[in-house]
């Protein structure tokens, strides 16, 4: 198998009290953009700053290209940075802060120099921006120029930390696919943080989930979704309720609601419906939101609070029926479980 | 029209109309109208009126006059030189406080406010002592290469003990600078490959170049209208323009031509505080950092913190060396022994009382003119800085926020006009025209120019927290039913009283060391503490003076450090 570009192996660091990252292990091959995922205090900018040579971990190492870079400064380790809040330069026009990174590339004339900053410009779809400044361009616009500054002096790795956090949502929407087809064009090896999973998922070749330091699963946005690990990574993704089950014969004996259960299944609401086949869950239907695609239905029994997902033509049928007890059902086979002990009580 | 109309009397988004602000500001315009523009523009008066026939104006006059322009460019050449040398001295300090800790940090910090608590004529003593040519430094050269310097009484002395004052306010300012500059920008440039030196020449140093030429300037600008320290140590051959003005007036009675100085040092005066101002605003501030930045011990081996090491020591001698020398001088007797003659001699007399008034006497005026002019002050510059932050909140268009610009100008003039120039027409005023038939006392002159002096300060001090204190606390306040004067007692006074003390401390530690006003206005029976400290040195009297000096000092700390534990016990921990 091809050998990793970017290899995180077993990396910790505490800042004062705060295990910020415990025994990390990350890596990321040739062309391959990798989602690190988690809740915000997590480590994902601990872990980046590190990959970045910004931070020295107090245990394991960092390789780039299979060379050892734990201690390289950043300066040496031509790894790209698009920064949470952009950082462009505010006393240097947008061809100034692209051009920045070219300054300390050996061997570049002046007219190569502004050759690549309009082209830059125009992979970024801002032909002509050289000349504004920073602050006269709106947020998703200095986005851009972030990610065309960090590109400029081709690094071998691009990090990006939670580049779409300040943007509103359609403006995320598009602009993670336009990040992903920059980096399928030139075949970057990335590195992504969000705290966002359906842009994790939207955008990623794998994804790590992170939890208060520590990576609780790394695979394909697929993998992650269909077989969670842990009952934290099955809760990021979407609506899903836990419900202990006894995995008695397994396919057909999920028993509910009883003492001692062997695992938490995990049903996402869009695979829980309010018929059958499969096995029923009965409960008070409680809440019902109007989804415009779909009717979502939440039902509180005693397995605790269960999530479902109703043809959007039966709205009216549904809100007649709030506060009634109503049966969903969910199909064993198609229902993830992970093991109890994963669960945390939030 | 309407929306104007709206502004004006009605207010929008929350803040009050601009006619209402207008009402609030107006007892502070009033009283610096009164107190202070009306008797500037009498001496601008005198000096551009003709005395006689044929004659030409004073203020023309002095302009045809060599010895002005010979003045005019001392005053520049040393204000220019002091600068350079607050800034070297300085910025490596304002580095070292915002990129390094190490033990006694806090003190260092607090010892650069020295400047603005601490009166520049025992900063001239502590120079008399230390560089003199009898003082601590010849004496230890003599001693080791038999040899003597001449550093006083020439350009340089006035240069160096400009430097030594003034180089706090550019640490200051840079470590202001240096602080709010994002570390995200720094290590931008690295991940794009930039060298350190590359990285400090094209990022950092353009980023912090506001903290550098605001401090750099306030350096020019302190040292160009410095008068105590020229004074005690220019000797008979140097003088500024303010030393001039007062050596005119006081000295040599000819009123024509001091007011015509005068005239001339306010116009430059106002044009420095434009130039102040202008330079200010461009300090863009509020942005939240991305992440705090990183202060490593200074005590981790690098060449470069070992350089820094060694230049925190010479700034240790440098600064400590003439204080101690002060506080060791009040201690010794004529014949060098150890002795407490020259406390005995300030304290229980002994001195010549035509002299100066006993240290009681000028300790009782100080805290009389303190506290009396912060009861002006204190109340005016709250309403002022309160209508002000609104306004400037508020103001949209050019034509507001010129009015605004103009307003603060107006308030913050007294801080940048050269005070002995005030001093001088606060003398005229008082006594000719219509002035004197209000008989304002000589006490009540002085209580009424330091309020003068100090409302800048306690503006300058407040309004940035009224500007920054969130508008919806007070939403919230008139939502639950609270009048718009009730939200202001009950929520904006409060969150902003730590502003309104450092301002009450500001403007009584200004009263306390003011001198240059003071003693065109002084006469024998209301002296303060520093004019009694310049009167024992004017009269070579060394010891008695660092003994004023280290009870004035120790009266000022002391009274600071009340007022400091007065505000915790009001704020309570936070
Ligand atoms: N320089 C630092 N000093 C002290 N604590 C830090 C520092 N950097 C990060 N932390 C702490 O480490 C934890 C992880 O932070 P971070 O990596 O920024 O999380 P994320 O990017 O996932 O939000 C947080 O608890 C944070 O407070
Ligand atoms: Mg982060």
């Amino acid at each position: 198998m091809e050998q990793p570009y970017l290899a995180v192996e077993s990396v910790s660091k505490r800042f004062g009290s705060v295990q910020a990252l415990d025994r990390v292990s990350l890596s990321c091959r040739r062309g391959e953009l990798v989602a690190v995922l988690g809740p915000s205090g997590c480590g994902k900018t601990t872990l980046l700053r590190i990959v970045a040579g910004f931070e020295i971990p107090d245990l394991g190492s960092v390789r780039l290209g299979g060379i050892p870079a734990t201690h390289l400064p950043p300066e040496k380790r031509g790894v790209g940075l698009v920064f949470q809040n952009y950082a462009l330069f505010p006393h240097m026009t947008v061809g100034e802060n692209i051009a920045y990174g070219l300054r300390f590339v050996k061997g570049l004339k002046r007219g190569d120099i502004a050759a690549r900053v309009e082209s830059l410009l125009e992979l970024v779809d801002l032909p002509g921006y050289a000349s504004r400044r920073p602050d006269q361009l709106s947020a998703g616009q200095q986005q851009r120029v972030a990610i065309a500054r960090a590109l400029a002096p081709e690094p071998r790795l691009l990090l990006l930390d939670e580049p779409l956090s300040a943007l509103d949502v359609s403006l995320r929407e598009q602009l993670r696919l336009h990040i992903r087809r920059i980096q399928r064009e030139l075949n970057l090896t990335a590195v992504y943080v969000t705290h966002d999973q359906e842009e994790a998922m939207s955008v990623a070749d794998r994804i790590a989930v992170m939890r208060d330091g520590r990576i609780e699963q790394f695979g394909t946005p697929e993998e992650v979704y269909e077989q969670p690990r842990t009952a934290f990574v099955a809760s990021f993704f979407g609506r899903t309720a836990l419900v202990p089950v006894r995995l008695a014969a397994p396919d057909t004996e999920f028993m509910t609601g009883r003492p001692g259960p062997d695992a938490l299944a995990v049903l996402r609401a869009e695979s829980v419906r309010p018929f059958g086949p499969g096995v029923p869950l009965r409960g008070r239907l409680e809440e019902l939101e109007f989804l415009g695609h779909a009717v979502r239905l939440q039902l509180r029994g005693e397995f605790g609070t269960v999530w479902a997902t109703a043809p959007r033509t039966e709205v009216d049928a549904w809100r007649r029926r709030r506060g009634e007890m109503v049966t969903v059902y969910f199909r064993p086979e198609e229902t993830p479980t992970v093991p109890a002990g994963s669960h945390r009580e939030e | 029209m309407t929306r104007l109309w709206e502004a004006v009397w009605k207010g929008q988004r929350g803040t009050p109309a601009w006619a209402k602000l207008l009402v609030l500001a107006l007892p502070a315009l009033a009283f610096l109208l009164v107190l202070f523009y009306i008797p500037l523009g009498r001496v601008f008066v005198e000096a551009l009126r003709k005395s006689g026939e044929g004659d030409a104006a004073p203020a023309l006059a002095t302009l045809r006059d060599p010895y002005f322009w010979q003045l005019l460019r001392f005053t520049t050449v040393q204000a220019l030189y002091s600068a350079v040398g607050s800034l070297i001295i300085g910025f490596p300090l304002g580095y070292i406080l915002a990129n390094r800790t190490f033990p006694g940090k806090q003190l260092v910090q607090a010892t650069t406010l020295v400047p603005f608590v601490f009166p520049s004529v025992a900063v001239a003593l502590g120079f008399l002592v230390f560089f003199g040519h009898n003082g601590w430094l010849n004496r230890v050269l003599f001693a080791l290469f038999g040899l003597r310097v001449q550093i006083l009484y020439s350009l340089w002395g006035i240069v160096l003990a400009h430097s030594f004052y003034n180089a706090p306010v550019v640490a200051r300012t840079v470590h202001a600078a240096w602080s709010r500059l994002d570390p995200a920008y720094e290590e931008a440039a690295r991940s794009l490959g930039a060298p350190l030196c590359t990285r400090f020449r094209t990022v950092t140093l353009p980023l912090i170049v506001p903290g550098i030429v605001t401090g750099t300037l306030l350096a020019f600008i302190f040292s160009f209208f410095s008068f105590s320290i020229v004074l005690a140590l220019g000797g008979s051959r140097f003088a500024t323009v303010e030393v001039a003005i007062y050596t005119q007036v006081r000295v040599l009675l000819d009123y024509a031509t001091g007011s015509a100085l005068a005239m001339w040092q306010t116009v430059s005066s106002l044009l420095a505080a434009f130039l102040y101002l202008g330079v200010e605003r461009r300090f863009i501030t509020g942005l939240p950092l991305s992440r705090p930045r990183a202060v490593p011990p200074l005590f981790r081996w690098s060449p470069l913190n070992c350089a820094l090491w060694l230049y925190l020591a010479l700034l240790l001698v440098f600064y400590t060396g003439p204080m101690l020398a002060v506080v060791i001088d009040s201690f010794q007797g004529p014949d060098g022994r150890w002795s407490l003659a020259a406390y005995q001699q300030v304290l229980f007399g002994g001195y010549d009382r035509r002299l100066t008034d006993t240290p009681g006497q000028a300790l009782r005026n100080s805290v009389t003119f303190a506290a009396g002019s912060l009861a002006f002050a204190l109340p005016l510059g709250t309403l002022f800085a309160y209508a002000l932050a609104h306004m400037g909140r508020a103001a949209r268009g050019w034509g507001a926020r010129w009015l605004v610009l103009a307003l603060e100008t107006f308030a913050l003039a007294p801080l940048m006009v050269s005070s002995v120039a005030f001093g001088f027409a606060a003398l005229r005023a008082y006594r000719t025209g219509i002035m004197a038939s209000l008989e304002i006392t000589p006490q009540l002159a002085i209580v009424l120019a330091h309020g003068v002096l100090a409302l800048p300060f306690i503006v300058r001090s407040l309004r940035p927290a009224f500007e920054q204190l969130d508008r919806r606390y007070v939403e919230a306040a008139r939502s639950l039913g609270a009048s718009r004067s009730e939200a202001f007692f009950d929520v904006e006074l409060p969150l902003a009283l730590a502003a309104v003390l450092v301002g009450a401390a500001l403007g009584f530690s200004l009263s306390v060391t003011e001198m240059s006003a003071t003693i065109m206005l002084a006469r024998p029976g209301l002296n303060t503490l520093p004019i009694s400290l310049y009167q024992h040195l004017a009269a070579r009297n060394f010891s008695a003076a660092s003994a004023m000096a280290v009870l004035m000092v120790l009266f000022t700390a002391a009274a600071l450090v009340g007022m400091d534990r007065l505000a915790r016990r009001w704020l309570g921990p936070r």
